[in-house]
């Protein structure tokens, strides 16, 4: 700590008095620990012991467990495994480009209202967005009509808003800009010395993307697209919002198992919900060990 | 400079090898480079702007109209709606109380940790990351399963419902609110002010109620502002834990009455949107990293 010095002539007072501080000031963490506890630790303690035991009998059990061996019930996997990395790649690559138009445009009003449309933007989803898309790409949205009266009959070509492709197109709209906020700091660390450095040194443009920019912000994109994935992956307010439920994606899945009358099994909720929370830990976790590495380049 | 070592040396020996590059030379072509703004980058913004307003645009032209004119009357029903007041009134009522307790446990929480329980961090910092690998759809499955309708503390059904709701809210809303009054605090020399305040003869209390939350302000309305527009927007933990909120409602009258549906979808854009901008207004404020958050919750 840098302001050890500077606290270490009163933080070495009379022992006794920091004793009884520190009873208190630890009896004021209680709300935090308590509120954790109960809404945090307690639910998912019990959401694992859960996916460990028979909903009916309430034996020990892991055939909550057994969609992951059976291709059929894997299927809401794949589902979501394909419409979060399309999203992702799409979201991926379209918000770089206009991070890169925005730190481009080198004007700073630009910038400045870009920024904020983004944000706007990334927080535009669920039920709302859901409901924003139908009027534009639903059976008899605005571009729907529009499109047919040129001569493109979209869902006569197969396109569904309730599809995973139809999913895919509304996810990205939030993955987007999401993209450009991850994406704006590293673009805007990148010093445009290094640039002219390696232009003064006769490298292409193409050879100083390939030996310092991609270098450099591999790991800022890479820990970025995670969080896209992740995003992407656990969604369920606009999915829900599209479709009622009635499109086979995990989160959807889950909420059939505990709010169906027919599909009712909190077990195998609980067995799906693990297997979800662990494709988020990979995500995050990859993103903290990605950040630590770019921190490198990158700080300011 | 952070990384002297590449950056200063490679243009430095640059130079030196190339001597007919001046100093002034590389200026003005800076310069030049700074004032225009490429064509491509304005395409591809103008582009972008064009994408992100059309749903807006769709959702304008359907619920501000009757099928052929323009008119503002499905606006006004939708706000006249009973079920829209009593889903406002109750989201407003769950994202205000989250709010509240949200600033009133994490502020106090955050201090102490950055004070006197520094050990404490990694723990804390753990513990307000976790709602991330535990999305809302996960917090709704294990929330039912501890206090739901088969459970022996059944608060869905009892008195204590909302109580279920804003705990939720609350850990929810953990990683930004944690993360904005964490980076107010840092800013501040926390050590120092709490000595200073604690020499002058201030309780504990005292000082952080009149030192440290007065200068971490701008975090704590940063703060107040995620949390409140977290809450109000939240569709996953309300729709199947069985609370009728805003979002709620915006599902059930888009089945039923779509141009009120669509009208009422706009109205809750700006509601979120006035949060967005004023949490925008104040970043560009506060130095430090900026808290991203979007995404489908």
């Amino acid at each position: 700590m840098s302001s050890a010095t500077a606290g270490g002539y009163l933080s070495s007072g009379p022992p006794a008095a920091a004793r009884i501080r520190g009873g208190r000031a630890a009896l004021a963490l209680l709300p935090f620990t308590v509120l954790i506890a109960l809404f945090l630790i307690l639910p998912t303690l019990s959401l694992i012991w859960g996916s460990f035991h028979d909903s009916k009998t309430g034996a020990i059990t892991l055939s909550n467990y057994s969609y992951l061996g059976h291709p059929l019930d894997l299927v809401p996997f794949a589902n979501s495994l394909e419409l979060s990395l399309a999203s992702t790649l799409l979201g991926g690559f379209v918000g770089l480009a206009i991070a890169q138009a925005i730190v481009s445009s080198r004007r700073p009003i630009v910038q400045e209202i870009a920024t904020t449309f983004s944000s706007v933007a990334a927080n535009f989803a669920g039920v709302p967005l859901a409901f924003a898309y139908i009027a534009l790409l639903g059976l008899n949205g605005l571009l729907t009509r529009q499109l047919l009266n040129a001569g493109i009959d979209l869902y006569g070509g197969g396109f569904k808003l309730y599809s995973i492709l139809g999913l895919t197109v509304v996810y990205a709209y939030w993955e987007i800009p999401l993209m450009v906020l991850v994406m704006l700091p590293p673009l805007q660390a990148m010093r445009p010395a290094w640039r002219e450095a390696a232009e003064i040194l006769g490298a292409s443009r193409w050879q100083y993307l390939r030996s310092v920019a991609i270098p450099i912000l591999m790991s800022p994109f890479v820990s970025s697209l995670l969080l896209l994935y992740a995003n992407a992956f656990g969604a369920y307010a606009t999915a829900y919002g599209l479709t009622t439920g009635f499109v086979p994606i995990v989160p959807i899945q889950i909420s059939n198992l505990i709010s169906g009358d027919i599909t009712f099994d909190p077990g195998q909720a609980d067995a799906l919900a693990i297997g979800l929370a662990a494709i988020m830990a990979v995500c995050i976790g990859g993103r903290a060990v990605l950040e630590k590495r770019s921190a490198r380049w990158l700080a300011r | 400079m952070n990384n002297p070592s590449i950056t200063g040396e490679a243009t430095e020996a640059a130079i030196a090898i190339l001597p007919g590059v001046h100093a002034r030379d590389r200026a003005a072509r800076g310069t030049g480079r700074t004032r225009r703004t490429p064509v491509w980058a304005t395409v591809v913004l103008v582009v972008a702007a064009v994408y992100f307003l059309l749903p807006l645009y769709a959702t304008a032209a359907f619920g501000f109209s009757t099928g052929k004119h323009f008119t503002l009357q499905p606006l006004f029903d939708g706000l006249a709606d009973e079920g829209f007041h009593s889903s406002l009134y109750l989201s407003v009522l769950y994202s205000v109380v989250t709010t509240i307790l949200a600033l009133a446990v994490v502020a106090p929480t955050a201090y102490l940790v950055e004070l006197r329980f520094p050990r404490l961090r990694a723990t804390v910092e753990f513990l307000t990351i976790l709602p991330f690998v535990i999305p809302p759809i996960i917090m709704a499955v294990g929330l039912s399963v501890v206090y739901g309708i088969n459970s022996p503390v059944n608060l869905i059904a009892s008195d204590w419902a909302p109580v279920l709701l804003i705990g939720g809210y609350f850990v929810l809303t953990l990683p930004f609110t944690f993360r904005a009054i964490d980076n107010a605090l840092r800013a501040v020399d926390v050590r120092m002010l709490s000595e200073a305040a604690a020499s002058l003869g201030a309780s504990p209390t005292r000082t952080f109620l009149r030192v440290i939350v007065p200068s971490i302000s701008l975090g704590l309305v940063s703060a107040a502002l995620l949390a409140f527009t977290t809450a109000m927007g939240e569709f996953t933990l309300a729709s199947l834990l069985g609370y009728a909120t805003f979002p709620v409602y915006l599902l059930n009258i888009n089945g039923y009455q779509p141009r009120e549906g669509e009208a009422l979808v706009l109205v809750s854009f700006f509601i979120t949107w006035a949060g967005v901008i004023a949490l925008a207004v104040i970043a560009r404020k506060t130095p430090g990293t900026q808290i991203v958050r979007g995404g489908s919750m």
